[in-house]
């Protein structure tokens, strides 16, 4: 199993010299290939700014983000959008369907945009529709469907295209508890039968719980680091609690 | 703070609606400029004739101004409720803070003053520098020249436009009142969620528009195209067809393109392709009626641009032709009682022209003038042109152009007979115009014909065609007919017309009586000038049985023809192509504003900025495309209507006009194009990721 995602000593800077917000500071961690990553803080922690330094839509001030061994803070214009449709898939709060198409082109633009082959386009959009239950809703407009539906559909575009990382930000966010609950069990099957490396991004303990692994951080550094091993997924989430509640806690103190 | 929002908002919307600001500063000046023709004589040397013809074209003007008013009026009002729409969730907000609904018209009505007053101020200011130099082109159309330079500024002129566009911008704010006292509160916060709902109309519905759409638009061409201006009201349903074809097409043209598309999986599932044509079909519910809109009205502009220059060109390029003569005195058959004997023209002359002139105290003579009298007969008994062309069989092809002709010329009377005319006197006319003289033998005749009508002539002519007139039958002396004018006039005056020998006309009528003057060689222009006063003082005059027409006056009508007919085109061309170009402008770039979310996630999913570029270039192409590409196949078909009225009025040919529009259109409608397109460009890479 080799890395997938290596950040090292990255910094991200906002502001000026005499105004400086340190979003993230000198935060270093790696991710295995086939792991199931969890990444939690509050709001404000850096969690969001370091997504979208991992998915190259913002640039770091210093430091290193290394995909499969390829530095990607190097990269610039083309091969950032190259790195992006090959290597990466995404999956929003809010879904990001393009609400003019239907959910079968909405998947299969993420195909197109790599040039797949047009032939076969249609053979991949239905083996992965199939994995994630969605195939009696290919047809329909995103308006058409329920925010669970929506929610699949998106993360079947996110790794039709088979992506060396899947970067998922709050997927739950916008579900109810019973969808988000078939889409985290979606998540878990597509990392247990297909491989995917899924790095998600969330504040929720229930949707963390199903990791296998969960980095927190505060203030823009790593603050601890929970690893899920042969706990049961109950045992795993009042461990999670434990340690939100001394995320808060801290901040008790300081009150 | 009222006003610093008010003002903030319209610098802000400035930016985003540079092209609509753009068209209705453009509009304003347009407006002026043609007002102020009138004005524009201080710069001219002007003779008491222009000055009348010029009086006309300010009349025209302005009773198409107030088409064009209406026109541009529509265009602010829908520009105007597309920006509100947009605008909605601010407005919104505003109510959310507080604000009641009255501050809020009140903070749009402020808007639109400020917008009215920067239009209204830059365009009228562009106008009056613009039309300093309309001066030049007035000058150069009247062929008359710039004497001295006077800055121009005509009151009249601004006041009209202020008047109007005052008017525009007070509907503007009215309709700005009732959609704000009219819209829910959760309407306006929610506005921009309101998305069309994308769905594809059943394949029947699409399938069925699309064919009746086609035979629509199959049958108004048919209609223009076999009928022309014959068709009367059947014209009007032809243009209705054409209209309602236009619609239909426009309503299933991207239904039916995306079905098609959608089979072909090579082309559908290639880069963005999916994306853009699915973009198109999502808005075309609400797109399809401005297109339409559109389309007809660069139609229009097409026609009314090229019909018009076409028109004016052709009427001067045969005026020298038409123009032999310096003076012409003619006598209609209404009057020609005064001339014969018991007032019935079949019987013996009393009087000829010239002593009608003398007594009117005009002496050809004492002006050294040499003249030409002769009489044109008429001799209803005989074969009418229209049935004498249907006789030969290999007139068919023909027919059809040369009945067009006749019935543009007297198109109350379902019959026109050749006119006669005796071949001294024929000869006579030659000589007055120092051509050689012909002879004919007896039983033959010579015939007379326009460039218009020499095609259908010759070849009856060639085939040997007979003719027969007063109990003679006449065989033809010419195979081709002679283009000689038989009077001065601002129409070919030979058409149709039979040269026979002196006695074949015995016993026939009069149908009217001329005569031509050749005014003394040497003489300059004032004195030329002077001569003809002297003639139009006899032939102005209501008592005296007379109709004259000289060269110069004819030219003179001609060049007000040109002026007027030029100005309107471009008038109304440029107005309708503006109004156009500009509504689709808005449209695209409100939509891309409403899309840049989706752009954003092309680029996340990890489109290059080339591909996304292109795709909103292939979308914004498509959407000024189609209207442009319908109109111009419907102008090849109102092109042969114009074609077959030009062609009565004696052009050689309408096609350089043509190009010469259609270059015209295209540069202005292509930088519209590439305005919206960068416009589009820059709002989409505004809230750039890296």
């Amino acid at each position: 199993m080799g890395t997938i995602l290596q950040v090292e000593h990255l910094e991200k800077y906002y502001g000026n010299k005499g105004n400086l917000t340190k979003a993230i500071d000198d935060l270093s961690f790696s991710v295995e290939q086939g792991e199931y990553i969890g990444i939690m803080g509050a709001s404000g922690s850096g969690k969001t700014t370091l997504l979208n330094c991992i998915s190259t839509i913002d640039r770091a001030s210093a430091g290193h983000i290394y995909v499969e061994g390829k530095d990607i803070t190097a990269f610039n214009g083309k091969k950032l959008a190259k790195f992006r449709r090959e290597e990466l898939g995404f999956i929003f709060q809010d879904f990001n369907l393009l609400d003019t198409l239907n959910a079968f082109e909405n998947i299969a633009l993420a195909l197109t945009l790599c040039g797949t082959p047009p032939k076969e386009v249609a053979p991949r959009v239905q083996h992965i529709a199939r994995r994630l239950d969605i195939l009696d809703v290919l047809n329909k407009y995103p308006y058409q469907m329920s925010g669970g539906q929506k929610q699949r559909v998106a993360s079947a575009r996110a790794i039709v295209t088979n992506p060396a990382l899947v970067l998922a930000d709050e997927p739950t966010g916008a579900l109810d508890s019973k969808s988000a609950r078939m889409l985290l069990e979606s998540f878990e099957t597509l990392n247990r039968d297909l491989g995917t490396t899924i790095l998600m991004v969330t504040h929720d303990a229930f949707t963390a719980s199903y990791c296998h692994r969960i980095l927190f951080i505060k203030d823009g550094r790593l603050f601890n680091e929970l690893v899920r091993g042969r706990d049961s997924r109950k045992t795993f989430f009042n461990r999670i609690i434990e340690v939100v509640a001394l995320l808060g806690g801290d901040n008790a103190d300081v009150l | 703070m009222f006003c610093k929002l008010a003002f903030k908002n319209v610098r802000k919307s400035f930016q985003d609606y540079t092209i609509y600001f753009l068209t209705l500063t453009f509009a304003v000046c347009l407006f002026y400029v043609f007002n102020s023709v009138q004005s524009q004589k201080a710069m001219l040397e002007i003779s008491a004739s222009t000055e009348t013809m010029m009086q006309m074209l300010e009349t025209l003007i302005a009773f198409f101004s107030i088409f064009v008013a209406v026109v541009l009026g529509f265009l602010i009002v829908y520009a105007n409720n597309f920006l509100v729409k947009r605008r909605k969730k601010e407005l919104g907000l505003y109510q959310m803070l507080g604000m009641n609904r009255r501050s809020v018209s009140l903070l749009l009505m402020l808007e639109t003053v400020f917008v009215g007053i920067i239009a209204l101020a830059a365009g009228l200011i562009l106008g009056v520098f613009a039309s300093q130099g309309m001066s030049i082109v007035t000058a150069s159309l009247f062929e008359v020249q710039l004497t001295r330079y006077v800055f121009i500024f005509s009151p009249a002129a601004a006041q009209k436009t202020l008047f109007c566009f005052g008017i525009i911008f007070l509907i503007v704010i009215l309709f700005n009142f009732v959609t704000i006292s009219r819209v829910k509160l959760i309407d306006l916060i929610n506005g921009e969620r309101q998305n069309e709902k994308p769905h594809l109309r059943s394949g029947a519905v699409t399938l069925l528009s699309f064919v009746l759409a086609v035979l629509c638009l199959a049958a108004a061409y048919f209609v223009a195209l076999k009928f022309g201006l014959l068709a009367g009201p059947l014209l009007g349903i032809a243009i209705l067809l054409g209209s309602i074809g236009t619609l239909l097409f426009f309503f299933s043209l991207s239904g039916f393109l995306t079905r098609l598309l959608r089979r072909n999986k090579r082309f559908y599932f290639k880069g963005l392709n999916m994306f853009v044509l699915q973009q198109i079909n999502s808005r075309i519910n609400t797109a399809f009626v401005s297109l339409t809109v559109i389309c007809l009205m660069l139609f229009f502009t097409i026609c009314t641009l090229s019909g018009g220059i076409g028109l004016a060109n052709a009427m001067s390029a045969s005026l020298k032709a038409n123009t032999p003569f310096d003076a012409s005195v003619s006598v209609p058959s209404t009057l020609l009682s005064y001339y014969f004997e018991e007032e019935d023209p079949s019987s013996a002359q009393t009087k000829t022209i010239t002593q009608t002139l003398q007594d009117f105290g005009f002496d050809p003579a004492s002006y050294g003038i040499s003249s030409a009298e002769f009489t044109i007969y008429l001799d209803t008994g005989s074969t009418p042109i229209d049935a004498f062309l249907l006789d030969g069989a290999p007139l068919t092809s023909y027919t059809e152009e040369l009945k067009n002709a006749i019935k543009t010329y007297e198109p109350d009377s379902p019959h026109r007979h050749f006119q006669l005319l005796k071949l001294s006197d024929y000869n006579q006319i030659l000589a007055l115009q120092g051509k050689a003289p012909i002879s004919l033998e007896e039983g033959q005749y010579y015939l007379l014909g326009s460039s218009s009508t020499a095609p259908t002539l010759n070849a009856y002519l060639q085939n040997g065609g007979t003719f027969s007139v007063n109990g003679q039958t006449l065989q033809p002396a010419n195979r081709e007919a002679a283009d000689t004018a038989l009077f001065t006039s601002s129409a070919a005056s030979s058409d149709g017309t039979i040269v026979v020998p002196d006695t074949v006309t015995n016993g026939l009528p009069a149908f009217s009586l001329v005569l031509d003057m050749q005014y003394p060689a040497g003489l300059s222009e004032s004195e030329t000038t002077a001569v003809n006063a002297a003639l139009e003082a006899v032939t102005g005059n209501r008592k005296a049985p007379l109709y004259g027409s000289t060269r110069e006056s004819t030219y003179d009508s001609a060049a007000t023809l040109r002026v007027t007919a030029t100005y309107i085109a471009i008038y109304l061309g440029f107005t309708f192509l503006i109004a156009g170009a500009a509504i689709l402008a808005i449209q695209q770039l409100s939509e891309a504003s409403d899309n840049i979310a989706r752009y954003r996630l092309l680029r996340k999913l990890g489109a290059e900025s080339k591909l996304i570029h292109h795709a909103l270039f292939s979308q914004i192409a498509i959407y000024f495309l189609c209207p442009l590409g319908l109109a111009g196949f419907h102008s090849i078909f109102g092109m042969q209507l114009l074609h077959k009225i030009l062609g009565a009025l004696g052009t050689s040919s309408a096609l350089p006009y043509v190009f010469a529009t259609a270059a015209f259109v295209l540069v202005i409608y292509g930088l519209y194009f590439l305005a919206t397109y960068f416009g589009c460009r820059s709002m989409i890479c505004e809230k750039r990721i890296r």
